[in-house]
C-alpha cells in the first residue's frame, strides 16, 4: 500500500493551506483592531461626557472595541476617582482628572511617555504652559490635558461697551447698572462654597497674592489676601439676595433670563452652550466673554482636565487608542464648535472657526496666566479650608483675622502632616 | 347598657372638645395644605417646558405643559434601568430583612438560648443604628470590593439588609412577645420542633408585624443614597443615584428632575395606600410593645 | 427591654435557634463589626487613603486633634441644636395633632395615609425639592409669603436661619412620624381610665395632662429616642440642600464625616469620630431607655 502522498497530492495540500492561510490573513485584516474588547471611561459630567458619548459609536465603528461612558457631577466625581484609583480599582479603563488632583492621582497612574513616543504623539502642539500644569507632574506625563478653559466671566454687550480693568472701576459700573427695585442685578454669582472659593482665588492671584510660595513657605497673610477678601465681600451687595445659595446653574439662569449684567460662571458649561438658543436664553446676541480686571497680573484660575490610564487598567492599549482619538485635532474642533470645549492645541486655537468665535477671549485669558492652586495631594484639602474660611467670612459670621488665621494654621497644618515629595516646586500659587 | 353607651358618647366628646372643634378643622387644612402642596409642586414641574422653570413670580400651572421631560428620562437618563434597579433592591432586601430579622427575634423571645446571651445579642442587633452609614463606608468598599460585588444590585441588598434589620428586630421583638404563649404551648408538647412553631404558629399571628415592618425597608432601601453611590458605577444604579446626578454644573433641568422624583416617589406612595390599614396596625402595636 | 421565654430545653429546639440568629450575625459581621473594627485599629494611625507613604502610628494624636478642631465643635453644636429642636418641634406638634386627630372618626383613616407621605419620600428628593421651592427670588414658598406680606426670606442662603430651615423641612417629614405612633397610642388606652377622670369631673386639658400624656409617655419616649438618635445621622438632606453651608452654619456630624473619610481619605481620623459617635451614641440610647423603663414602672 503506498503511503507515500503522490506530488499532486502534496501540490493540492500545499496550495489548499495557502488558500486558507491567505482567507485567515484576510479575515484578520478585514477584522477590526479590538474587535471584542471594552473598555470604560470615566468623565465628569458635563460636556466633555457628552462629547465622549458621541464619539464612542464612532470609536466601535472604526477599532470594534466598545466603549461605555461614565460620568458623575463634580460634586461626588472626585470620591469616585479617588477612591477607585487608590484602592488600585480596575474598574475604569481611562480617567479624566481635573489638573488639581494630579498630584494625588499619579502615583496610581500609567506613565504615557512610552506610548508617546511610540507612536509618535504630537506633543508639540499641546500648550506647554498648560501641560505643565495638568498631566505632567514628578517628571512623568500621567495625562494628556484636553481642555484649557481658564475662568472668565460673561457680560452684556448692550449694557456695557468694555470691561473695566481695575476692580475700582469695576465696582463703579456696578453702581451703574444695579436696579434691584426693577429685580435686576449688576452681578450674577454661584455663592455655593465649592464655586465661590474660586471666584475669590482669581481676585487674590490677580492682584499679587499667593498662598504660598514655591517653596511651600506659607504667605497667605497678606494684604493682597485681605483686600481680595473685601472684594469678594462686596461683590454680594450688587448680587441678587438669593445667590450665597445659588449654585452654577442658578446663577447663569439669571444671567440667560436677561437679571444680571455680568456673570460670574465658567461660561463653557452653560451660558455658551445655551447663550444664542432662543429657546433658552433671553439674551440672544447680546453677550459675550469678558475678563476679570487686570489689576497686576491678571491671572486667573485654571480648570483643566487631563485623561489617562489608571496603572490597574486592563486594556490599556484600546485605553490609549481612545485618548489620541479624544485629543486629536479633528475631534477638538468639534468639541470646541459643538460642546464649547476649550482646545489644548495651539494649532486648533489657530483655526479661523475658533479665532473668530465668541469664546476666542479665552486665549488671552490663557495667555496672560491661568494657573490651579496646589496640586499635591494635600491639596483638596487646603481647598476646603478656603472654601470654609471665605464662605464663612462672607456670610459675615468670622471676621477678617479669624479667616486669614484658619486659612493659614489650616495650610501649615497640612504641610506638616503631608509634606509634598522631595524636590516638588509649588508651581501654582 | 346605657351607662356604657354613655360612657362611650362621652368620651369621644371629651377628645373632640380639645382644643376645641373650630381648632380642630383649621389645625387639619394647614396639616393637609403642608403636605400636598410639596406634591403638587414635584408634579406640577415635571410638566413644565424648560422655559417655564425660572419665570418671577413662580408659574403655578404649568402654562404649556408638556411630557417631554418623562419621555427626556426615559430616552436620556436610563430611567428603566435605575427603576429595575431600585425595585430589586428594594424588594429582595425587604425578604432578606423581614425573614432573618423574624427568625432572630423569634429566637430571642422563644429561643433555647442562655438569657444574658440573649441580651447581649439583643443590643448588638441595635447597632447599626448607633451610627451614621458614612463611618464605615471605605472598609465596607473594600469588603464589597473583595467579594467581587462592586457595581451589583447583591451588594446594594446585602447593605441595606443590614441597615434595617434592628428596627424590624426592635418591632419583631416586641410582636413576638405579645402573641399567646398558650398555643405555642400546645404545639410543643405535640411535638412541633422550633422551625415548625415559628412558621406554622407564629408566623400568622404576627403577620401585621411582619408586613409593617416590611414597608418600612421597602421604603428605607428605595430611599437609600449614600452606598447606592458608592457601590454603584454603571449597572446597579438606583432611582436615587439618578436623581443626585442632576445636580451637575452644566444647567439646572428642573423638569427631568422632577419627573424624576415623581417615579421616585409614586411607588411607594401607592403601596402606602393600599396597605395602609396593616402598616399602621403593625407600626403602632409594635412601638407600643417593643 | 427583652421579656425571654425558654421551655423544654430539646436539642433540635437548641441548635434551630442558633440557626435562626445565624444569618443576622454574619450579615453584621460583614458589614458593621469588622469594618467597625478595623475603623477602630485605623484610628490610631495617621492614613491617607491616597497618601499611603504618610501612614504612621499616633496613638491617641487623631482623637486629641478631634477635640481641638473647631469644626468638630461647630458640628458637634449644629448637630445637638438640629437634634434638640426638631425632636421638640415634631413631638410638640405630633402629640397636639395626634389628640386632635384621636376622636375623628370620619377622616382619620384617609388623613393618616395623607400624614404618611413625606415621611416615605426620598430624602433626597425632598431636599431637592424644598431647595427648589425656597430659593429666595425663585422659590414658591417666598412667592405665597408675599401675599400675606411676609418679606422675601433668605431661608438657606442666611447663615442665621439655614439651620432652623434644615429642621422645618425634617419636621416636615416626621412629625407625621410621631403623630401616627402617639395615635396609636391613645387609641390603645383602656377607656376605663378616661370614665374613670370623667366621673370625677375633670376637664379635657386635665384628662390630656395627667391620663392620656402619663400613659403614652412610654412610646413618646421611644419615639423621641430614635428621632433623636436618627437627627445625629442626617445626610442626604442637607448633602443636597446646602452642602453644610453657608459656611459651616449646617455642617453636622455625618457631613463632616464625609469629607475627611471621603473627600480627603483621611481614614484614621474619620474613623476615631466614628468610634467617638458609636459610644456618644450608645449612651444617649442608653439613657433613653432607662427613662422609658423607669416611666413604665411609675405607671403600673
Amino acid at each position: 500500500m503506498k503511503t507515500r502522498m503522490s506530488p499532486s497530492s502534496t501540490g493540492r495540500l500545499i496550495s489548499i493551506a495557502l488558500v486558507l492561510l491567505l482567507v485567515v490573513a484576510g479575515a484578520a485584516i478585514g477584522q477590526k483592531k479590538f474587535a471584542g474588547k471594552s473598555i470604560r471611561v470615566l468623565y465628569f459630567s458635563a460636556t466633555y461626557a457628552d462629547a465622549a458619548k458621541e464619539y464612542a459609536k464612532e470609536f466601535e465603528a472604526q477599532t470594534g472595541a466598545k466603549v461605555e461612558v461614565v460620568d458623575f457631577p463634580y460634586t461626588t466625581l472626585y470620591e469616585k476617582m479617588g477612591l477607585a484609583l487608590s484602592s488600585g480599582d480596575s474598574s475604569y479603563d481611562a480617567v479624566t482628572p481635573a489638573c488639581q488632583w494630579d498630584g494625588e492621582f499619579e502615583p496610581f497612574m500609567t506613565d504615557l511617555t512610552p506610548y508617546i513616543n511610540r507612536d509618535k504623539f504630537d506633543s508639540n502642539d499641546i500648550i506647554p504652559g498648560l501641560w505643565e500644569q495638568s498631566g505632567k507632574w514628578n517628571n512623568h506625563i500621567m495625562g494628556i490635558p484636553f481642555s484649557n478653559t481658564p475662568q472668565t466671566l460673561a457680560y452684556r454687550t448692550d449694557l456695557i461697551k468694555k470691561m473695566p480693568t481695575n476692580w475700582d472701576d469695576f465696582f463703579a459700573l456696578c453702581d451703574k447698572l444695579n436696579n434691584p427695585a426693577k429685580g435686576f442685578y449688576a452681578l450674577a454669582i454661584p455663592g455655593v462654597k465649592e464655586q465661590f472659593d474660586g471666584l475669590w482665588m482669581m481676585v487674590d492671584w490677580s492682584i499679587g497674592g499667593r498662598w504660598a510660595d514655591k517653596n511651600w513657605n506659607v504667605t497667605i497673610d497678606s494684604p493682597e489676601t485681605r483686600k481680595s477678601l473685601d472684594i469678594a465681600k462686596r461683590w454680594m451687595k450688587y448680587a441678587d439676595p438669593a445667590a450665597p445659595a445659588w449654585g452654577l446653574g442658578e446663577s447663569d439662569a439669571a444671567f440667560l433670563n436677561g437679571n444680571a449684567a455680568i456673570a460670574f460662571s465658567w461660561p463653557t458649561l452653560g451660558i455658551a452652550p445655551n447663550g444664542d438658543d432662543p429657546a433658552k436664553s433671553k439674551v440672544v446676541g447680546k453677550w459675550a466673554i469678558g475678563l476679570i480686571p487686570y489689576e497686576k497680573n491678571g491671572v486667573t484660575v485654571l480648570s483643566s482636565w487631563d485623561i489617562g490610564i489608571p496603572k490597574a487598567a486592563i486594556n490599556k492599549d484600546v485605553a490609549w487608542e481612545w485618548i489620541k482619538m479624544y485629543t486629536s485635532k479633528e475631534k477638538q474642533l468639534i468639541n470646541f464648535q459643538k460642546y464649547s470645549i476649550l482646545p489644548s492645541r495651539i494649532s486648533v486655537w489657530a483655526l479661523p472657526q475658533v479665532k473668530n468665535s465668541k469664546l476666542y477671549p479665552h486665549w488671552q485669558a490663557s495667555q496672560q496666566g491661568a494657573v490651579i492652586w496646589w496640586r499635591i495631594p494635600a491639596g483638596t484639602m487646603a481647598e476646603t479650608y478656603v472654601r470654609d474660611s471665605v464662605s464663612n467670612y462672607i456670610t459675615d459670621q468670622w471676621d477678617q483675622d479669624k479667616a486669614v488665621s484658619y486659612m493659614e494654621d489650616g495650610f501649615k497644618k497640612l504641610l506638616a502632616d503631608y509634606p509634598p515629595a522631595k524636590g516638588v516646586l509649588n508651581t501654582g500659587r | 347598657m346605657a351607662r356604657h353607651a354613655a360612657g362611650a358618647i362621652r368620651r369621644d366628646q371629651q377628645l373632640s372638645t380639645f382644643l376645641g372643634r373650630p381648632v380642630k378643622y383649621v389645625v387639619i387644612a394647614v396639616l393637609l395644605a403642608i403636605i400636598l402642596f410639596p406634591l403638587y409642586w414635584l408634579v406640577s414641574n415635571s410638566f413644565k417646558p424648560e422655559q417655564e422653570y425660572y419665570h418671577k413670580p413662580p408659574i403655578m400651572v404649568p402654562i404649556h405643559p408638556t411630557t417631554q421631560n418623562f419621555v427626556d428620562i426615559v430616552v436620556n437618563r436610563g430611567l428603566f434601568t435605575g427603576l429595575k434597579n431600585s425595585l430589586l433592591i428594594a424588594v429582595f432586601t425587604t425578604l432578606c430583612t423581614v425573614l432573618f430579622g423574624s427568625l432572630a427575634s423569634y429566637a430571642l423571645v422563644n429561643g433555647v438560648l442562655p438569657r444574658r446571651l440573649k441580651h447581649v445579642f439583643a443590643w448588638w442587633f441595635l447597632i447599626q443604628k448607633m451610627y451614621p452609614a458614612i463611618v464605615v463606608a471605605v472598609p465596607v468598599f473594600y469588603i464589597i470590593r473583595s467579594l467581587q460585588l462592586m457595581d451589583r444590585v447583591a451588594a446594594l441588598v446585602l447593605m441595606n439588609t443590614s441597615f434595617n434589620l434592628p428596627l424590624v428586630i426592635l418591632l419583631m421583638v416586641g410582636f413576638y412577645q405579645e402573641a399567646p404563649f398558650e398555643v405555642e404551648e400546645q404545639s410543643m408538647l405535640d411535638g412541633c420542633n422550633l422551625l415548625q412553631r415559628w412558621f406554622y404558629i407564629t408566623t400568622p399571628m404576627v403577620r401585621a408585624g411582619m408586613i409593617a415592618t416590611g414597608m418600612l425597608t421597602f421604603v428605607a432601601s428605595w430611599n437609600e443614597f449614600l452606598y447606592a453611590v458608592i457601590l454603584t458605577i454603571v449597572r446597579a444604579k438606583p432611582l436615587t443615584v439618578l436623581i443626585a446626578g442632576f445636580i451637575t454644573d452644566k444647567a439646572l433641568v428642573w423638569g427631568p428632575m422632577a419627573a424624576m422624583g415623581c417615579v421616585v416617589v409614586l411607588p411607594v406612595v401607592v403601596i402606602m395606600w393600599a396597605m395602609q390599614r396593616d402598616f399602621v396596625s403593625g407600626v403602632s402595636a409594635g412601638a407600643l410593645k417593643g | 427591654m427583652l421579656v425571654t421565654r425558654t421551655l423544654y430545653q430539646s436539642r433540635t429546639d437548641k441548635a434551630l435557634s442558633w440557626v435562626f440568629v445565624l444569618p443576622v450575625i454574619l450579615i453584621l459581621l460583614a458589614t458593621a463589626f469588622i469594618p467597625l473594627g478595623w475603623g477602630l485599629y485605623l484610628s490610631f494611625f495617621r492614613y491617607k487613603l491616597n497618601l499611603p507613604s504618610a501612614t504612621a502610628f499616633i496613638g491617641l494624636k487623631n482623637y486629641l486633634d478631634i477635640f481641638s478642631d473647631e469644626l468638630t465643635l461647630r458640628s458637634l453644636r449644629n448637630n445637638a441644636v438640629f437634634a434638640g429642636l426638631s425632636v421638640s418641634v415634631e413631638l410638640l406638634v405630633g402629640i397636639v395633632l395626634a389628640m386632635i386627630l384621636s376622636d375623628d372618626r370620619r377622616f382619620s383613616r384617609v388623613l393618616v395615609s395623607i400624614l404618611m407621605v413625606p415621611m416615605i419620600i426620598a430624602p433626597v428628593v425632598a431636599g431637592t425639592l424644598w431647595r427648589m421651592m425656597l430659593d429666595r427670588t425663585y422659590g414658591v414658598v417666598n412667592y405665597l409669603l408675599s401675599f400675606l406680606g411676609v418679606p422675601g426670606i433668605s431661608w438657606i442662603g442666611d447663615p442665621k436661619i439655614a439651620l432652623y430651615t434644615i429642621v422645618l423641612v425634617d419636621a416636615w417629614q416626621f412629625i407625621p412620624f410621631v403623630a401616627v405612633l402617639v395615635l396609636s397610642s391613645i387609641k390603645a388606652m383602656p377607656r376605663s381610665f378616661l370614665d374613670a377622670a370623667r366621673v370625677d369631673g375633670a376637664s379635657p386639658w386635665k384628662v390630656f395632662w395627667s391620663i392620656i400624656l402619663p400613659v403614652t409617655s412610654p412610646v413618646i419616649i421611644i419615639v423621641a429616642m430614635l428621632r433623636f438618635i436618627d437627627a445625629f445621622k442626617v445626610f442626604d438632606t442637607i448633602f443636597v440642600m446646602t452642602g453644610g453651608g453657608p459656611g459651616n452654619a449646617t455642617e453636622m456630624l455625618p457631613t463632616y464625616i464625609y469629607r475627611q473619610g471621603i473627600k480627603f481619605l483621611n481614614i484614621g481620623y474619620s474613623s476615631a469620630t466614628a468610634v467617638l459617635f458609636v459610644i456618644l451614641m450608645s449612651a444617649i440610647a442608653l439613657v433613653f431607655q432607662r427613662l422609658r423603663d423607669r416611666q413604665l414602672l411609675r405607671i403600673g
